[in-house]
């Protein structure tokens, strides 16, 4: 295992790196002296007024918004984790997505903008999450199974749903409908940067995970052992739900719907790092920022000027590097 | 002085009634057992005592004060509960899951500081468990992770412990040593225990007093050796017992049917 506090300074060095990977790679390649002098203005000023204008209007809203994404796709999949005390869950599997996904199809086939989407997208979550919250919440006691199967059951409703848009749907919209369930950033507008919205989310849940960290790693212990060692379990079973869908509804909004992020980078992370959820939830954000933002370059730049899914993308990179975790992690179990 | 104390105390399992208007005071240094079939609700009462549960009806005080008085992490500082099953859902290393024990002791924002790893570690080293501390906790064996459940336990140092079958999964030295240990903790820190137990001859060896579960809201408390033999016991597991008288102390053993 990895000390904590190395693996996040490595981890905030890995996020600069793809940073300046996804502002510099693209249609046109740009040298690593523009990229600086168009972000913070040091060195030599570059050669034309047009890369400055591709740094700053094209890539980096659409890196900030990629890196957002993933790192609020990452710290929702620990918290749903741990409200669920199952490793696979991930944040869309209480159909946060599904219902999101739904509106947006909706808005997409009647032909919205992509601002009108996104805010479908977010309705649409706020809907699956109350839905889910009722149906799991209404009579009788809360428990992680009854949550699960309830939101797993809701999940499946809304692929259905989906399914049946798709179906009736005809082919102009397709493509556009296609590329929003499996994640898309190539909508993102320049003026996102100056929305002050995301950052504010993504560093409020960092907050209110971090106050509630210890407390989380008490819980990964057990419902019954939460309580014994003096967590009182339903606000903070509450303030997880809630908090663990707000942080994907917004995700989804901005991104799609994007898999893999939110189920592989905690539960790597526990695997190479600390079950601490005090270190766990930054180098979650981090870590899962960097996926996406390194996935999203790829996405735009591998079959370029065809543009991919970025779910693709971080499905291709995370299976192969989560089954080498987990593998190493159980071969080490066998010969301690 | 009285640590744990419960007034008219009736706890129901559905329609199964557990004990009924039961007053017992545990005080400082005392050792209590608790013996009963599978299913007369030893878990349940347990569990009810440690503030898990409701109580059908009747009161119970944690060192003077009412259960419902206290706030669950005042709770934990006073009473902790050694749970018969252990939930591992992530990885965790021995010393990870032990520090855990501090966790009411700690204020919101505070990390353990030295002085809390350094009860860990003596809580590890007490249980002969400090080559361990280092190990995933998915790799131990049921009996490692059931002291290991303990040491979090000493950790949480409560003055109040109820321990559900701290002796399963144990062999038969790691038994004697983990009994011996709680005995003399319970003494020398004045402290109370209560532990479900379903060896006889241990709890003749290791408890003060009784309290004997024998279903339908029957329910005997009393000292260890009046309350010890063949007839209650016989009574108590439905099964005839025999007891055979050695040196020191009596061993009571399952006789033919």
């Amino acid at each position: 295992m990895l000390k904590p506090l190395t693996t996040l300074t490595l981890l905030l060095l890995l996020s600069i790196a793809c940073f300046i990977f996804a502002l510099s790679v693209g249609s046109v390649s740009l040298p690593l002296s523009d990229v600086l002098y168009s972000l913070l203005g040091i060195g030599s000023q570059p050669s034309t007024r047009l890369s400055e204008h591709i740094i700053l209007e094209l890539r980096l809203p659409r890196a900030y918004i990629a890196f957002i994404s993933g790192g609020l796709l990452a710290l929702a999949g620990m918290l749903m984790q741990v409200l669920l005390r199952n490793p696979l869950a991930d944040p869309y599997i209480l159909g946060v997505s599904g219902g999101a996904s739904v509106a947006a199809m909706l808005a997409i086939s009647a032909g919205f903008g992509s601002a009108l989407i996104s805010g479908s997208a977010f309705i649409g979550a706020l809907i699956s999450i109350v839905l889910v919250f009722g149906l799991s919440h209404g009579r009788g006691s809360w428990n992680p199974s009854r949550l699960l199967l309830t939101g797993v059951v809701i999940a499946a409703g809304w692929g259905a749903v989906i399914n049946f848009i798709l179906s009736l749907s005809p082919d102009r919209p397709l493509k556009g409908m296609l590329f929003w369930l499996m994640g898309d950033l190539s909508h993102t507008q320049s003026d996102q940067l100056s929305n002050p919205l995301l950052p504010i989310v993504l560093l409020l849940g960092l907050l209110l995970s971090w106050l509630m960290a210890r407390s989380l790693n008490i819980l990964s212990r057990g419902e019954l052992q939460a309580s014994v060692l003096g967590v009182s379990l339903k606000p903070l079973r509450l303030g997880l739900f809630l908090l663990a869908s707000a942080l994907t509804a917004v995700a989804v909004t901005q991104a799609g719907s994007i898999g893999f992020v939110g189920l592989i980078v905690p539960h790597m992370l526990r695997l190479l790092m600390s079950a601490d959820h005090r270190w766990l939830a930054p180098a979650s954000v981090l870590c899962g920022g960097s996926l996406l933002l390194i996935s999203d370059t790829l996405a735009r730049t591998l079959i370029a000027p065809q543009q991919l899914p970025v779910g693709v993308i971080t499905a291709f990179i995370g299976v192969p590097v989560f089954l080498y975790l987990l593998n190493r992690s159980y071969r080490q179990q066998v010969t301690p | 002085m009285s640590l744990l104390r419960t007034e008219n105390l009736s706890v129901q399992i559905g329609h199964t009634r557990v004990c009924e208007n039961l007053s017992i005071e545990l005080k400082a240094g005392e050792v209590w057992g608790m013996l009963g079939r599978n299913g007369m609700g030893k878990t349940t009462l347990l569990h009810t005592l440690a503030g898990l549960r409701e109580p059908h009806q009747g009161d119970i005080f944690i060192q003077q004060r009412s259960l419902h008085s206290l706030r669950r992490k005042q709770l934990a500082q006073r009473l902790g509960l050694l749970l018969q099953q252990q939930e591992d859902s992530f990885p965790s290393r021995v010393i990870d899951t032990v520090i855990s024990g501090r966790h009411p002791h700690l204020s919101q924002w505070q990390w353990e500081s030295a002085q809390d790893w350094q009860i860990a570690q003596q809580a590890l080293q007490q249980l002969q468990l400090s080559h361990l501390a280092q190990r995933p906790i998915n790799q131990l064996s049921g009996g490692e992770r059931q002291r290991v459940a303990m040491a979090t336990l000493i950790t949480q140092d409560p003055a109040i412990m109820l321990l559900d079958e701290p002796s399963s999964h144990l062999d038969l030295k790691h038994q004697i040593q983990l009994l011996d240990f709680i005995r003399k903790q319970t003494i020398s820190q004045h402290k109370t225990t209560l532990m479900t137990l379903h060896d006889v001859n241990l709890s003749a060896r290791y408890c003060d007093k009784l309290i004997l579960l024998l279903g339908d809201a029957h329910v005997m408390v009393g000292d260890t050796s009046e309350l010890l033999n063949e007839e209650n016991l016989q009574c108590l597991y439905d099964y005839p017992i025999k007891k055979i008288d050695t040196e020191g102390f009596p061993l009571f053993i399952a006789d033919t049917l």
